[in-house]
Parts: structure tokens; C-alpha cells; sequence
């Protein structure tokens, strides 16, 4: 299967310091990658560098194929970002949002039936037509990942996926990442919870302090501790640093 | 194209909201709606008041001081002439004001005992005192410009002793023969900037040209200060929903998610900008026009080109405003940090909107007029003296300037949405804690 994404000894500073020190990792077509780590180990970064977002100070990345120094414009059109506790337009209500970022994917027709979708997935019966400003977290996270996977990206990047979300949403959530990577779509996620990393990935790579010190699917990296949960992982990676 | 327009459309939807919608009519009606009260108390004063005529004194001077006012009434005195009853002479003040209040008028005159015995001692050579009006004023009816109606009075009582010194001096015009020398108005001849205005002196031009030039320098700080504070609330804004890295990753090219920031502000701030001055033509209309020499009087009009100039001015100084606005908007990181950098942009448009209203450029010490040719907003509110006065090189100069200043800004603008800077801020030092960090926060 193909790669579509290639990260290849990353690495960013911010001024002096030091936040992505030489990662590297792929991600191949239809799965599911989980990075975890603690608070400010560089995974908001990692993302947003794959994003387009950010500068690399040092390293290269592929996304589908596109070099990011060279082609980031390329990669834009196959790429969706859902940035960690973002928000909308507080004016616009839900279906104006949707409708206001279909149609940089598409016109007319094509524009509408995205915006269906996106409906369909946010699930948000009535209330689509409420303002923003009116929604509640966990509704307002669920537009946001309507409008990440609606364009039918190739790669979704998905920080801290769900975050804030009770634990039906969640679950709700969870299924339609499994979805879309069934169709093809590959995810790269992050996530501070365990046991989603556990259910949803078919890998995961602990970054810590800006360096990926694991990568393996869950069951593998269990073995390799003789532990049961990810959790467990998670504490004696930490712990050995 | 489409994807501009769709950015446009979503940044008016933003900065278009009721709230906004409201507080710009609201204040535009304040200050139409000021126009309209003084107007109608200008309106009050060319219907003459109702007055009250008393007199102790039956003499025939009192007998033509009838005849007089009623001339001054234009033969009109039975609707606006109450006569008193002799009886009230002598009363007291509050017996008077009294009667007043029910007649419903608000000014009483009353001719003297003596008036016509002094005057009639005047004509006679042996007069040593002069007929005397007492006038009561009440203040029912009265308004804001109630003082005028003293005019009013004067003129009349004037009135009454020029037709009174004529009668007694008999044929010829006492004015004349009190005041034989005039320098008429229509005979000053004013040489102004290269022309002769006839019939003007000096202070009829500047009167004009001052009053123009109050309006635009007010408007121009307005638009700027309005639409500077929105584009950078609207910037703190997206930073703290993080709808601006949204926006970045999508396919759009950068330079259109500035120009749609840049024309989405600025169609709002035209919006706004017409409301202001809609509202602010109709106060200057009612309060400055009556009375004064117009510039249309003195021939100081602006052709059509001079219009696109001015119009060009106002939409780069619009283009450089944003310009500023946005780079700033770029290290802001919330909402509420954004409201502290509203202040420095309309300081930069308060300076040259008190300078040219109170002050002439031409005359300012040249590090002043450096500084403020510097000030891109000086341009357009200068813009309309000079192209009247022919002031060429500072119309040109200034456009030249705008359309590098605002190419300037925009040029950095799109850089620094090509960089880092607009997620991370500035990057800082360990240890030192930058002007940057310290004034707009950490993460
Ligand atoms: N704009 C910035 N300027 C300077 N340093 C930054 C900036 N953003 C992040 N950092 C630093 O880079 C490191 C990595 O941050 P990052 O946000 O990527 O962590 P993270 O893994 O996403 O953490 P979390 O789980 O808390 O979201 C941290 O040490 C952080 O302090
Ligand atoms: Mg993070």
C-alpha cells in the first residue's frame, strides 16, 4: 500500500528551543496513526507542521506523494486540519459554516452535496441552523469534524480528537474515523486518552520531549512491556524517558 | 475570484451584525438628529415672536411708535402685536408676568410715561433725556437659540428710532447723516491664491474653506478608527476560535485570504463610513449653511477628476489603515488583546485630524509637516484644501505616497501570512520576557 504520509527526521525550533527533535514516521493509506505523549511533547506541532502551518526547521515531509517544502499548495488540496479546541465563526450558524468552507473544495452542486454530508455527519438535527455562538462543546466539535471530513480528504490530521466530548459523542466519533479509513481516507490523530488510542489505531507513536521514543500497533507494544493497556505503556515509556 | 468573494462574503456576515448595524445607525441618527433640532430652532427665528406692547403715555411719539411697529410687521401688528391695557402700567412684576403667561407671549414692551414728553424736548433742542423702552422677557417658549429673539427686539426698537429720528429731522435719512462714510461688503476685493474674489474678504474664504474641511478630516478618523478596530478584533478573534489555521490549510492561495480580510473590512468600513456621513451632512447642512458664505459662492469647487483623486485617496488610506491593522492583528493573540491595539492606530489618525482642523499645514515647522506627510491618514483629510487652493505637489506627493505606503504594508502583510509569526507570535529569548509576550500575553 501506498504512503500518504512521509515524515522523515523532523524537526522544529521555536527562537532556541527546541520542540521536534528528528521524528520520523509514515502513515500508509486508509490508517489510522495515534501520536501520544505528555503536555508539550511536541505533538500540536509535529501536526501543525503536516499541516502546512508551520515552517520545519530541519527534516522533509511527503503528503501523498507532494514535498512540503516545495509543494505545499498541492498538499492543501488533500489534506483536512482540525486544530485542538477550535472554534467557528460565532455568527455564522452551523449550515453557513459548512456551506463557507465547501465551497473552497467545490462549486454548485458538488458544494451542496458536501454540505449535506457534513450535515449528516455533525448530526446535529435543528440546531445546524443556530448560531455557533449557541453551541455547546461537544456540538461545536462535531461541526468541526463534520467540516474536516466532508471534502473527502486523503489525509485527515485530527488534533486531540476528542477532547471535551462525553463519552456517547465520543464513541459516535470514534465510528466515523473507523468509517472514513475504511473508505481509504488516511488519519493521524492525537489523542490524550488511552484506552481510544487502544480501539482506534492500528498504530500508535509516543513522541516525548520532541522525540519519538515509540512506534508500534497497541497490541505490539503491549507485548513488548507484558502489559495489558496502552495506559500502562504510556506510564513505563514516560518513566524510562 | 470565487473563492475572494466567498471570503468577502463571510467577513461582512461577521462585521455586519445587528449589533454593529445598530450602534452605527444610532450614532448616525445622533448626529442627524442634532442637525434637525438646531434647524428647527433656525427654522423658530424667521417667524417673528408674538409681543406684548404696554404704555403710560398717550403722547403722539407713542402714537407713531405704533404705526412704526406695525410697519416692522410688515402692516402685519394685529397677529403679532398684543396691545396691553393701560391699566397694568405701574403694576407690579409678577402682576405682569402674570399676564404674560396668559396672553402666551414671551417679551413685553413698555414705552415710558415720559417717552414721548423726552423726545418731543429732543425735537425741541432742550432734550436732555431719551424716550425709554423697558422690555420683560419670560421664559415660556423659549429654546435654545431664545436669545436670538433679543435680536429680534433690537432690530425693531432700532427700527423705531430710525423712523423716529427721521420725523423729526424730517426728509432726509438719519442714518446717513448720523454715519456719512461706508466701506461697503460688496466693495472689498480679496487677491487669494492667485485669483480676485469680489465682494469677499479674507475671512469669508477661510470661513468656507474651514468649514469643508472639518468634515472630511472627521470622517477619514472615524472610517479609520472603525474599520482599524475591526479587522483587528476580527484578527483576535480567529486566533482564539482558531479559525484562522483552518483557513490557512485549506486550498486557497494566501494572498487571497488577505485581499478578502483587506476588502471585506473595507466594504464595511465604506458602509459605515457613508452612514457617518449621511448623518453628518445633514448636522452640517442645517447648522453651518444658513448664513455662511458657501464654497460654491467663491467658485472653489472640485472638478470630476479632482472627486476620483479624492476617492483614490480615501480608499488607499483605507487599504494602508488595514494594512497596519492587520500586521498588528498578526501578533495579537485573543480578543481582548486586540482591544488594546485598536488605541495606536486611532492616535495615528487623531493627530492629523486636529492638525488640519485647527492648524495650516503650510505653515507648521517643516519637522512637523514631515511627520505628518509621513502619516498616510493626513493625505485624504488635506486632500480637497489642495486640490481647491492647487496645491499640486502635495496632492500628487500624497497619492504617491499612499500607493507605496499601502503597497508596503500589504507586501508585509502577505509575508508574515507566509511565516511562522502569525501562529507563534515573535519568537522569544529563555529568560527575557519580550515587549511582544509581555503586552499580549503567552500561550
Ligand atoms: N508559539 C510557540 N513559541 C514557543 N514555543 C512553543 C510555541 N508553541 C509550542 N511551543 C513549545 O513547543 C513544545 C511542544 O508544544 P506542543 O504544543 O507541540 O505540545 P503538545 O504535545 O501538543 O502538548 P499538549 O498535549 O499539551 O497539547 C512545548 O515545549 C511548547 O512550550
Ligand atoms: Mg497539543
Amino acid at each position: 500500500m501506498a504512503d500518504a504520509l512521509v515524515v522523515k527526521d523532523l524537526s522544529k525550533m521555536y527562537g532556541d528551543h527546541l520542540a521536534v527533535d528528528r521524528i520520523g514516521f509514515s502513515v500508509k493509506e486508509g490508517e489510522i496513526f495515534g501520536l501520544i505523549g505528555p503536555n508539550g511533547a511536541g505533538k500540536t506541532t509535529t501536526l501543525r507542521i503536516i499541516s502546512t502551518l508551520l515552517t520545519m526547521t530541519k527534516g522533509d515531509v511527503w503528503v501523498c506523494g507532494n514535498n512540503m517544502r516545495t509543494d505545499p499548495d498541492k498538499i492543501r488540496r488533500c489534506i483536512s486540519y482540525l486544530p485542538e479546541d477550535a472554534g467557528a465563526y460565532k455568527d455564522l450558524t452551523g449550515r453557513a459554516y459548512l456551506k463557507f468552507m465547501a465551497r473552497f473544495f467545490s462549486g454548485g452542486g458538488g458544494a451542496e452535496r458536501m454540505v449535506e454530508d457534513g450535515i449528516r455527519i455533525a448530526d446535529l438535527g435543528d440546531r445546524i441552523d443556530s448560531k455557533v455562538s449557541t453551541y455547546s462543546k461537544g456540538m461545536t466539535r462535531r461541526l468541526l469534524i463534520a467540516r474536516a471530513i466532508m471534502p473527502g480528504p486523503k489525509l485527515a490530521i485530527l488534533d486531540e480528537i476528542t477532547s471535551g466530548l462525553d463519552v456517547v459523542n465520543a464513541f459516535e466519533i470514534r465510528d466515523i474515523v473507523r468509517s472514513i479509513a475504511k473508505d481509504g481516507v488516511s488519519v493521524l490523530l492525537s489523542s490524550h486518552n488511552m484506552f481510544e488510542v487502544d480501539q482506534l489505531c492500528d498504530r500508535i507513536g509516543m513522541i516525548d520531549g520532541g522525540r519519538m521514543i515509540l512506534e508500534g500497533t497497541p497490541s505490539e507494544l503491549k507485548e513488548r512491556f507484558n502489559v495489558s493497556t496502552v495506559e500502562e505503556v504510556f506510564i513505563k515509556a514516560a518513566v524510562r524517558g | 475570484m470565487n473563492h475572494l468573494w466567498n471570503l468577502i462574503r463571510k467577513e461582512l456576515k461577521e462585521l455586519m451584525t445587528p449589533a454593529s448595524v445598530v450602534s452605527i445607525l444610532v450614532v448616525a441618527l445622533i448626529f442627524g438628529a442634532m442637525g434637525g433640532l438646531l434647524g428647527s430652532e433656525t427654522e423658530k427665528l424667521s417667524v417673528p415672536p408674538t409681543i406684548g406692547v404696554l404704555s403710560g403715555d398717550g403722547g403722539t411719539y407713542f402714537d407713531d411708535a405704533k404705526l412704526y411697529i406695525d410697519d416692522f410687521y410688515g402692516g402685519m401688528s394685529d397677529d403679532y402685536v398684543i396691545w396691553f391695557d393701560s391699566s397694568f402700567y405701574g403694576a407690579a412684576d409678577h402682576a405682569i408676568l402674570n399676564e404674560m403667561n396668559v396672553s402666551n407671549i414671551s417679551v413685553l414692551l413698555v414705552f415710558d410715561a415720559d417717552y414721548s414728553a423726552n423726545i418731543a424736548a429732543i425735537a425741541g433742542g432742550s432734550g436732555t433725556e431719551k424716550g425709554i423702552i423697558s422690555v420683560y422677557w419670560s421664559d415660556v417658549n423659549t429654546g435654545v437659540f431664545g436669545a436670538m429673539s433679543s435680536m429680534l427686539i433690537g432690530e425693531m426698537i432700532s427700527y423705531i428710532n430710525t423712523r423716529t429720528a427721521a420725523s423729526i429731522i424730517g426728509g432726509s435719512n438719519p442714518v446717513f447723516l448720523q454715519s456719512p462714510v461706508d466701506s461697503p461688503k460688496g466693495m472689498n476685493i480679496t487677491f487669494f491664491n492667485g485669483k480676485v474674489y469680489e465682494g469677499y474678504t479674507p475671512s469669508d474664504i477661510s470661513g468656507a474653506l474651514q468649514s469643508q474641511s472639518f468634515l472630511m478630516p472627521i470622517l477619514i478618523m472615524i472610517i479609520i478608527t472603525m474599520i482599524g478596530g475591526m479587522i483587528i478584533s476580527s484578527m483576535g478573534n480567529e486566533k482564539e476560535n482558531k479559525t484562522l489555521e483552518t483557513l490557512l490549510t485549506l486550498p486557497v492561495k494566501r494572498t487571497t485570504i488577505v485581499s478578502g480580510k483587506l476588502m471585506g473590512s473595507a466594504i464595511a468600513g465604506l458602509v459605515f463610513g457613508a452612514a457617518y456621513l449621511i448623518g453628518m451632512y445633514f448636522y452640517t447642512n442645517s447648522v453651518w449653511s444658513t448664513g455662511t458664505v458657501s464654497l460654491s459662492d467663491l467658485g472653489l469647487t472640485l472638478a470630476a477628476t479632482d472627486w476620483l483623486i479624492v476617492a483614490a485617496m480615501i480608499f488607499l488610506a483605507i487599504l494602508s489603515a488595514l494594512g497596519i491593522c492587520m500586521i498588528l492583528g498578526a501578533f495579537v493573540k485573543n480578543y481582548k488583546a486586540a482591544q488594546t491595539l485598536t488605541l495606536p492606530i486611532s492616535v495615528l489618525a487623531m493627530i492629523p485630524m486636529f492638525v488640519t482642523m485647527f492648524a495650516d499645514y503650510s505653515t507648521l515647522p517643516s519637522a512637523f509637516q514631515a511627520a505628518l506627510f509621513a502619516i498616510p491618514f493626513t493625505h485624504p483629510m488635506m486632500v480637497m484644501n489642495n486640490l481647491m487652493l492647487g496645491d499640486t505637489f502635495m496632492v500628487w506627493a500624497g497619492l504617491g505616497y499612499l500607493a507605496l505606503f499601502s503597497a508596503a504594508m500589504i507586501y508585509i502583510t502577505v509575508r508574515i501570512y507566509n511565516s511562522d509569526i502569525l501562529l507563534t507570535g515573535l519568537a522569544k529569548k529563555k529568560g527575557k520576557r519580550g515587549l511582544f509576550s509581555s503586552l499580549f500575553g503567552d500561550e
